[in-house]
């Protein structure tokens, strides 16, 4: 049945991307064939974001010393197998880029394929109130679960009628907020004298490997890029890394690890909730398997609750 | 949907020399469109090729065809600035945060600045505000200033105007010798030598270690007193998304860069 979609996909001229490995991790890479059921039953290793915003892309070139708008020209692509963790991050993304043209642009191109190899009853988080409706609360076009399919929008429809697939149609509704988030919020908020934070602190090495494999770290540079073409580029940034906070002069803001990893912690958990009603972290646990030195977020959550709690 | 990203054109009308390294642009838009802003708001300035950054926005609030921005020459973007003619374009995307929506309403009524460094610049589109309205004529409006030494005060020529309707204490770690015009010390000398107004608002533009020990320095002095930072920050979106200028939950950019002292207390920020 897999097949018969993909095959849809590509008489439809999508490009799809999906689950592959590469370097022994499981990336998310364009394909023809269907990828192997054992990979789609896994969370990918790397997240979907530079789909929804390129490492790297133009904002705008000047000709004649006027800026002038470069408008992106993205090709319809099909993001296949994104797990219910991928889809939480998108509904995200799509609040946070609601105003951005260069978002929006290449969104419309995209045609959302969530999997889950079995039933979404089974779907687990470790710090927030389990989604007893998760299919409704997240944003997607064609939603695969087990062998049972569902659609939100049109285009999904129209790719399942021609397969001949039969389908549930959903409407979107976004999720009531849980309560759990704001109780991690106040929890975070009430961290300042935490002695967790110089703990990671002492053996965090800012290396960013957690903000590239988060689904939902979106934070970005606006350069200036030298050359013939004199152009404005935007590429995904870091906070981890210190000329995040850097100004004219020399001065951080952010001047150690810890300080860092704490910063990191209030976007996720305290900013993104407090500014979207949403949770800035889909409970994934990326950030834990890439980490080097072992941080486990799960662990680190539970503590801040528990200490709050004293 | 509009390009949140896309800067426009301004010509610099003209430009001169101020204290410390910097220099004063004063700009009008390319295409004679307004540039309407608040007393503490700013602008993203670029230059090709050189990217932008966030530069307080310091004439007055009631001219909105001239505008003027003070920019010490400290990066490499600012020296570029700094080093353009009057005739030459830049780009200005704003402006951008907060400001102070209504001077009017602040209450307590009187205003105390207590400023410092290069955050001082947005000191004077509040003063020029304030003397262009005639608020000083219903409230008491002091202004403390610290610099290192004569030759770095801000805005000095200016301020003899400012004499004229605003009381105005400049505290100087270096004063020069046998002249009474200044206090010798830290800003925060001043609030034990002389009289602050009371009760009062209090704005404070400078670096954060400035606020630190200014809070601390005023403790009950002044009360009730309402107190307001001007934060400043690396800055890329200028729209709040980006995060780079993030404080605890809020964004310089888009909550800020005015913010009261109660908002950043609750939310656990530490100066």
């Amino acid at each position: 049945m897999i097949n018969k979609i993909i095959k849809q996909l590509k008489k439809d001229s999508y490009k799809i991307f999906g689950p592959q490995i590469q370097d022994e991790e499981v990336c998310v890479l364009e394909f023809d064939v269907a990828p192997e059921i054992e990979l789609l039953k896994k969370v990918s290793h790397r997240p979907y974001k530079y789909f929804l915003m390129p490492i790297r892309e133009i904002l705008y070139k000047y000709k004649n010393g006027k800026p002038k708008e470069e408008p992106n020209k993205p090709d319809k692509r099909a993001l296949f197998g994104m797990s219910i963790f991928d889809i939480k991050a998108l509904e995200l993304y799509d609040r946070v880029f609601e105003n951005d043209i260069y978002y929006q642009n290449n969104r419309k191109k995209l045609l959302i394929i969530g999997y889950s190899a079995t039933s979404i009853k089974n779907y687990k988080s470790s710090f927030f109130t389990i989604d007893e409706k998760i299919l409704e609360n997240t944003i997607f076009d064609i939603f695969i679960e087990d062998r049972k399919f569902y659609v939100q929008s049109d285009k999904g429809e129209e790719i399942l009628k021609k397969c001949g697939l039969k389908y549930k149609k959903i409407n979107y509704t976004p999720r009531k907020e849980d309560k759990k988030v704001l109780e991690i919020k106040k929890a975070i908020e009430k961290s300042q004298d935490s002695k967790l934070w110089e703990e990671l602190g002492e053996i965090c090495l800012a290396c960013g490997k957690c903000t590239v494999a988060c689904p939902t770290c979106f934070c970005f540079d606006i350069e200036s890029v030298l050359g013939p073409d004199k152009k404005i580029e935007r590429c995904s940034g870091n906070c981890f890394y210190d000329d995040f906070t850097r100004i004219a002069g020399g001065h951080k803001f952010l001047n150690s690890p810890a300080e860092k990893i704490k910063f990191w912690y209030y976007h996720k958990f305290v900013r993104i909730p407090h500014e979207y009603g949403l949770p800035g972290c889909v409970d994934c646990g990326r950030c834990t398997i890439v980490c080097p030195v072992g941080i486990n977020i799960t662990e680190n959550i539970k503590r801040i609750l528990k200490e709050s709690k004293k | 949907m509009d390009n949140i990203y896309l800067p426009k054109l301004a010509r610099i009308v003209d430009s001169y020399e101020e204290a410390d390294g910097s220099v004063i642009l004063t700009l009008r838009m390319k295409d004679s469109s307004k540039f309407s802003f608040r007393a503490g708001q700013f602008a993203m300035l670029g230059f090709p090729g050189w990217g932008e950054a966030p530069f307080d926005i310091c004439s007055s609030p009631l001219n909105d065809k001239e505008f003027q921005f003070c920019i010490r020459r400290v990066g490499n973007l600012s020296k570029k600035l700094g080093s353009l003619k009057k005739g030459d374009e830049l780009l200005v995307r704003g402006p951008l945060g907060n400001g102070f929506k209504t001077l009017e309403d602040l209450e307590p009524k009187n205003i105390l600045f207590l400023g410092g460094g290069c955050g001082f610049v947005t000191v004077r589109p509040i003063i020029k505000y304030i003397i262009e309205k005639g608020l000083y004529k219903d409230r008491k409006v002091q202004l403390l200033y610290g610099a290192r030494a004569e030759e770095s005060i801000l805005f000095k020529e200016e301020q003899k105007e400012w004499k004229k309707y605003v009381d105005v204490q400049v505290a100087l770690e270096n004063p020069p010798k046998g002249s009474g015009k200044y206090h010798k010390g830290m800003i925060t000398d001043l609030f034990n030598e002389i009289e602050l107004v009371s009760p009062t608002s209090v704005i404070m533009c400078g670096p954060p270690i400035m606020y630190r020990f200014c809070i601390q320095a005023l403790g009950d002095k002044c009360l009730p007193r309402a107190t307001y930072l001007l934060m400043e920050r690396r800055m890329h979106c200028g729209v709040g998304v980006c995060q780079h200028c993030a404080i605890g939950p809020y964004y310089v950019c888009k909550d800020g860069p005015v913010f009261t002292l109660e908002m950043l207390n609750k939310a656990g920020v530490k100066l």
